[in-house]
């Protein structure tokens, strides 16, 4: 990637949940087709940013926020922005792995048929297994598409949830934890995963393994008691990042 | 200079004092190594030749440890940013000490099997070019104890001064070497040519531990080029 290609732009975004202020003045670019990874300790404000990309944040009653979030140019919070079609473009993987109780392959189908994205039968069988493939778990289930998907190994479980998120077609995905429930080889899989997803998609991911946020993203963004202190490219934030507190992060200090 | 937190491991904390340790015991061994190699030349002193070849494997197993210790602490910790800096510093700075003590056994060596006593002006001036090599070691041990960039600095550029003496020997004994022209003096100013170069080449061993701390203090290569003497100008 010669050209950074801006796609989601965060300026002095600030968070409340109730009267208790969750972030702090963030300002953050992710950038299309590149791995972002988000770090920090339990509670600095991870969760709650991404929520915000995708306006999960809604959802909770007592959330108030100012400040922006633009996704190709386009508010996010603006009035005009209808916030099902915004989700449709930005798929989430959450840490545990959470398949809705039916088939693999109504799994995979089920965002597609809510968003009436397909015309026929045929259509959807594609979709479904073009989504499968992507999250390289076509093969190992090709033969047990009706199968529940609770019935998979949490790895597999893991991999249908990205495959399910890639059906509807978006242009982000967000990752919250998502191998923290997964052994090595899974885990192994999955940012293999990633690594391939990131020629077709912009990716965020939360993640508490500092050796994961540095194998698999480009940029690193670290996060302290709800403010951003520093963010930069993984190799400069893992080798020699500029602020003391991700030194003492990264390195595992008392800060 | 940044002055970091401890580990919230202090097990982590003690596997970088350990390595830290070794690296200062390899140093103020190859220093004192240096120290015999001024009597050496100083007195011809058979037994201290002794004395430096008997301290010189040992200077060699303390780099195979720290190659050990350092691999294990990659291994075990995954070190990142300064912490990964440190142990990779110990590695090259163990290098570039058993060199040092390479060279020195070298010149041991060289000094001993000279058929002449070199000519009074030429060894107090090699005296002196050892006692700047010792002093160079002793203050890059200084900079790495105390983590000091700016001291680093400073022996990177001081080394100009160990080449500028180098440059003045080295002439001298061409003059020597012009001037005298007995076999046995010839053959014996020719082999302090080498002699002497390889204490200059000393210097530069130090110089490149200089810059070792200079990164793993700073996290950057030291921007400035590095000072010559007029000679490699």
């Amino acid at each position: 990637m010669s050209i950074e290609e801006l796609k989601v732009s965060i300026k002095n975004l600030n968070v409340f949940y109730g009267e208790k202020q969750a972030l702090f003045g963030i300002n953050l670019n992710i950038y299309a087709n590149e791995v972002t990874s988000l770090i920090g300790p339990s509670g600095c404000g991870k969760s709650t940013l991404i929520k915000c990309i995708n306006r999960m944040n809604d959802l909770v009653d007592i959330c108030r926020y100012n400040g922006q979030i633009m996704i190709d140019g386009e508010d996010v919070n603006d009035p005009s922005t209808d916030p099902v079609s915004l989700r449709t473009r930005i798929g989430m993987v959450f840490q545990k792995p959470n398949p809705f109780p039916k088939s693999l392959y109504d799994n995979v189908a089920y965002g597609p048929r809510l968003h009436g994205m397909t015309n026929s039968k045929e259509d959807l069988d594609e979709l479904v297994i073009t989504s499968l493939q992507k999250a390289g778990l076509f093969n190992e289930v090709k033969d047990r598409l009706f199968e529940p998907g609770t019935g998979l190994s949490g790895g597999q479980q893991q991999r249908l949830c990205i495959a399910r998120a890639l059906a509807v077609n978006p242009e982000i995905i967000l990752m919250d934890e998502p191998c923290s429930a997964l052994d090595p080889i899974a885990t192994a899989k999955i940012e293999e995963l990633i690594e391939e997803l990131k020629e077709k998609y912009t990716i965020v991911i939360v993640t508490h393994s500092m050796q994961q946020a540095a194998r698999v993203s480009n940029r690193t963004a670290y996060m302290h008691m709800g403010e951003l202190i520093e963010s930069g490219l993984t190799k400069t934030i893992f080798s020699n990042p500029e602020h003391i507190k991700t030194q003492d992060y990264i390195t595992g200090r008392i800060g | 200079m940044k002055e970091y937190n401890d580990h919230i491991v202090s097990s982590f904390d003690e596997d970088i004092s350990s390595i830290r340790r070794s690296i200062i015991k390899m140093a103020t061994l190859c220093e004192e190594q240096y120290k015999l190699l001024y009597h050496i030349v100083d007195t011809g002193s058979a037994s201290t030749v002794e004395d430096v070849l008997k301290n010189e494997p040992i200077l060699d197993q303390c780099d195979e440890k720290i190659r050990d210790q350092v691999i294990t602490f990659i291994t075990l910790r995954s070190p990142m940013a300064v912490d990964l800096r440190e142990g990779l510093a110990a590695l090259k700075i163990s290098t570039d000490l058993e060199r040092l003590g390479d060279y020195c056994k070298n010149v041991s060596l060289r000094i001993q099997a000279l058929e002449v006593i070199p000519a009074a002006n030429i060894k107090s001036e090699i005296l002196r070019m050892i006692v700047m090599v010792q002093g160079q070691l002793k203050k890059v041990i200084d900079a790495y104890v105390s983590k000091n960039k700016d001291k680093s600095i400073e022996v990177r550029n001081d080394d100009a001064l160990i080449d500028k003496l180098y440059q003045s020997v080295y002439e001298k004994i061409i003059e020597e070497i012009r001037h005298k022209p007995n076999k046995l003096k010839t053959l014996m100013n020719t082999k302090l040519l080498f002699t002497i170069k390889t204490i200059e080449r000393a210097g530069d061993h130090i110089t490149n531990i200089a810059e070792e701390v200079y990164y793993a203090t700073v996290g950057e290569t030291i921007k400035t080029p590095r000072p010559k003497g007029e000679f490699e100008q």
